[in-house]
């Protein structure tokens, strides 16, 4: 039996140019005041719509009612004034709609998909979604029980636990520390009118972010923004939560439960989208943690060592407030182990910095993989939306890639020591002894 | 991102999707149709199957090798060799040795990744256009030309040990879902973990994995899908170049192994401190398109969109609607496989109400469903839904690529993607109730109930 393959001269080959393609051409329309982003592909005839309300997340939650805006979520296709909650949702599945709701910290988000024929019967049922809820008791019993269930679910889930534990740590009395489900207590305590409540303040005219993508050209993307807000107040009623600036100290939270595996998730205070040294730090996270098999602690924590199935980092960049943090699972005797790698690791970059050749292999990846995540019309109403959110400007898909090309690497490694701070880790482990 | 993860989820995911789909004529009709020429197929001198969908929205392709080897595959006692091996492949060879491979994908800016089900194994890279017929020649030298040190060995089988404490012994639900497929498969291999019994994966060795990797491991056992802004014209002499050159040592023999018929109904109760609120499972043991009574298998697709699939169903309207026993319920049917199918039912009973209760509501649902069928109502909107869903499928590189491999890999032909539309739509009522009276037999099932200390 032959154990080799044949050996080949290694070739590489350009056999097409790479064209400038359609995928990155947002246009906008506009509809009165309200604007929306949108990506023309005419190619199935699919439209991708998201929507976010600014300001309207769980941690806008009111005091004592944590997980409204998740309850709300979950009422999204639950009927309207006109239309039962059973006849609503044989609409959408007979015809293939889907409305997916999901909330962050910050916004409430709808993403929505339909095919061109249904585009007018999806704006329809939107629109008395967000505007002539029905909120029934028996649909709101029903959804509360689904809700109790999935808070009892989180619990079982490592983590799950160890996420909203450091969410707590971090941001102590802060909204941010709240959780998207909700305190079991409270959420048995909302009311379908304090949903009715929290959607009249929460969704309006002047909070709402639109992006498009498919089967849409200019008078098509009007006639979304139109009929999307037609109904909506003109102006929400939202109190803007504090910046928040107490970022902790260095600590070590222990939770016990009862499994093999600890899960590890550890962070400190981050960098704001807005920051000159975003790119920077982007790249600098993707050489530490980022996507793919090629990072440091991929290296150093699986690769090396076979700690840990998942290790990675990310920054977070919130409205009001900003993390680095990361996570990995590994065995309960070799928790320390662990953190000791993922410390030295961290103090060697914020110290040393990363190498020229970390940094042209980073921007490789971060500038060739850009443009594959843009088949799916999906991707690109979310990072419509984005730029959107992040107050970015319509070209940015054309100009990202060059945003990431321009970063030196004394910029790199100046992020680095400004950014990474080990000694300031919090750091949160669940599982068994 | 989860490097070299068992995809159970996307398999079922994507099964989903290919189950949804339907022929229904109407105004519109030409857009649900398939172009002729959505795919060509061809076959390279050593007998490997190739498969073109070109897309040519992004100047991009992902290029996917699929092994029709997976964990029903392999040796007694050496449960979980196939996708262990499956991590070990992207260690290097001689020729592109220690991780070339990935590094070289990543520089390119493409992404990887691969999976392993119990029917096949699959590595695929999404890269742009210009990187690939680098992958098509690192994916071809790794077919025959896998090398691995014994450190490498010992490091990775810690991280699938971690894998699966993070999938299976962290999580109550799939433990029990472990034991229930033990239960379900009295002789098929089916009935061992995807990813391998603890005890197994701790002795498993190089050795153990070369052995596995060359007896399976060759072009006649290897179908190629590449799916993005190329035609089959330009990837042929590219695919003869690399995967042509590939010499074939024939097929290996692959176990043939036949479920006795079985005999019991089956329970499995387990108890777990960590769980905080009961579920229910009924698994059926059922056919698959390649496997016992498949003349079911379309209507068994349907039926699970009947009976359990969304919240117009009517396990979901029946139980958590109208009499309120439970928060959730439904149905999910897996059809594509090389070996048995299984059918299965799920659900989670309401405050203060019992798995039993929820389980005796559940075959008082089945029985109705055996004596009286479905209503044409509800067959006509099951297949009106599908169809639509269908078509967000052909969306993007990877979904209808994924598709075509899972159909080739378990052994069928590719215009199976094409026909299933005509053969959803003509299924009938009474197959429905026919494939239900046939398959959802307490002695073909076996019934889980996750529970909380007592």
């Amino acid at each position: 039996m032959s154990k080799f393959a044949p050996i080949f001269a290694v070739l590489v080959v350009v056999f097409f140019a790479l064209p400038s393609f359609a995928a990155f051409d947002t246009k906008q329309a506009e509809h009165g005041d309200i604007k929306a982003w949108y990506i023309q592909d005419d190619s199935l005839p699919i439209i991708s719509i998201k929507i976010a309300f600014e300001n309207a997340g769980y941690a806008y939650d009111p005091s004592g009612k944590s997980g409204v805006a998740n309850f709300v979520a979950g009422m999204l296709n639950e009927g309207t004034k006109e239309v039962s909650s059973r006849k609503f949702q044989k609409l959408l599945d007979d015809n293939a709609i889907e409305f997916i709701p999901s909330l962050d910290k910050d916004n409430f988000y709808i993403s929505i998909k339909t095919l061109s024929p249904n585009l007018d019967l999806t704006l329809d049922l939107l629109n008395k979604a967000l505007t002539e809820p029905l909120l029934g008791v028996e649909e709101t019993e029903r959804v509360r029980g689904q809700i109790l269930t999935s808070i009892n679910k989180r619990d079982e889930s490592p983590n799950e636990i160890a996420a909203q534990v450091f969410a707590e740590k971090v941001f102590g009395s802060h909204p941010y520390a709240k959780s998207e489900d909700g305190v079991a207590g409270e959420v048995k305590s909302i009311t379908p009118s304090d949903m009715r409540k929290f959607m009249k303040s929460h969704f309006a005219k002047d909070n709402i972010k639109i992006a498009i993508a498919g089967n849409v050209n200019q008078g098509r993307a009007q006639k979304i923004i139109a009929k999307i807000v037609r109904d909506l107040p003109k102006k929400a009623d939202v109190v803007e939560l504090p910046e928040f600036t107490s970022y902790p100290q260095a600590e070590i939270v222990q939770i016990e439960h009862n499994n093999p595996q600890t899960v590890v998730v550890f962070g400190h205070k981050g960098i704001k989208r807005s920051d000159k040294d975003f790119y920077a730090a982007y790249l600098l996270n993707h050489i530490i943690g980022g996507d793919g098999f090629q990072s440091i602690l991929y290296r150093e924590v699986r690769e090396k060592q076979g700690l840990s199935y998942y290790i990675g980092t990310s920054f977070q960049g919130y409205e009001h407030a900003d993390l680095f943090t990361g996570t990995l699972a590994t065995k309960n005797i070799d928790v320390e182990k662990s953190i000791n790698i993922v410390k030295a690791q961290l103090e060697q970059i914020a110290q040393g910095g990363v190498t020229q050749a970390e940094l042209d292999n980073a921007k490789k990846y971060i500038t060739g993989s850009f443009p594959l995540n843009l088949d799916m019309n999906t991707g690109l109403t979310t990072y419509l939306l984005m730029m959107q959110l992040e107050g970015l400007e319509i070209s940015y898909l054309k100009n990202r890639n060059n945003f990431m090309e321009s970063v030196t690497l004394e910029q790199v490694n100046a992020a680095a020591k400004r950014l990474i701070t080990p000694e300031r880790l919090l750091i949160v482990t669940v599982g068994g002894e | 991102m989860n490097k070299k993860s068992i995809i159970i989820l996307i398999a079922i995911i994507l099964l989903g999707i290919i189950l949804y789909s339907v022929f229904v004529p109407r105004d519109e009709e030409d857009i649900w149709q398939w172009k002729e020429d959505w795919y060509e197929a061809f076959t390279l001198s050593n007998g490997m199957k190739v498969i073109v969908i070109p897309n040519s929205k992004i100047p991009a392709v992902s290029h996917i090798i699929w092994y029709r080897i997976g964990a029903m595959d392999e040796p007694y006692g050496k449960s979980g060799i196939a996708h262990f091996l499956e991590h070990l492949m992207f260690k290097g060879t001689l020729k592109h040795p220690d991780g070339k491979f990935s590094k070289t994908v990543a520089e390119g800016g493409g992404q990887e990744n691969a999976f392993t089900s119990q029917d096949y194994t699959a590595y695929y890279q999404k890269v742009p256009l210009e990187q690939l017929e680098t992958v098509m020649e690192m994916e071809a030298d790794r077919m025959k030309g896998l090398t691995i040190a014994d450190e490498q060995m010992t490091s990775e089988r810690s991280v699938v040990l971690e894998e699966r404490n993070m999938q299976i012994e962290n999580n109550p639900r799939s433990l029990l879902n472990e034991q229930m497929d033990a239960a379900l498969f009295q002789n098929h291999p089916y009935g061992n973990p995807l990813i391998g019994w603890k005890h197994e994966i701790e002795a498993l060795n190089t050795q153990d994995a070369l052995d596995f990797y060359h007896k399976y491991y060759d072009p006649q056992n290897a179908i190629l899908i590449v799916g993005g802004d190329i035609t089959a014209e330009k990837l042929k002499p590219l695919a003869e170049k690399y995967y042509g050159a590939v010499q074939s040592e024939g097929k290996a023999e692959k176990l043939n192994i036949i479920e006795p018929p079985q005999r019991a109904e089956r329970r499995v109760i387990m108890r777990d401190e960590r769980v905080k609120q009961d579920e229910l499972w009924i698994d059926f043991y059922a056919p698959s398109h390649t496997y016992g009574a498949s003349e079911h298998a379309y209507a068994l697709t349907l039926l699970s969109k009947i009976l359990g699939g969304g919240t117009i169903s009517r396990l979901y309207q029946e139980l958590v609607v109208k009499q309120k026993i439970a928060v959730m319920a439904g149905a999910q049917y897996s059809g594509l496989k090389r070996g048995p199918g299984s059918f299965t039912i799920y659900a989670i009973p309401a405050e203060g109400k019992t798995p039993e209760e929820v389980e005796a509501a559940i075959h008082k649902q089945l029985n109705l469903l055996i004596t009286k069928g479905v209503t044409e109502d509800e067959l006509a909107s099951a297949k009106k839904s599908m169809i639509a869903e269908m078509l967000y499928s052909r969306e993007g590189l990877l979904g209808l690529s994924i598709i075509m491999g899972q159909v080739v890999a378990t052994g069928l032909e590719p215009e199976f993607v094409s026909k299933w539309t005509q053969n959803i739509g003509s299924v009938t009522a009474e197959q429905i109730r026919a494939a239900a009276a046939y398959t959802l037999k307490r002695n073909n099932s076996v019934t889980g109930v996750l529970k909380g200390n007592e």
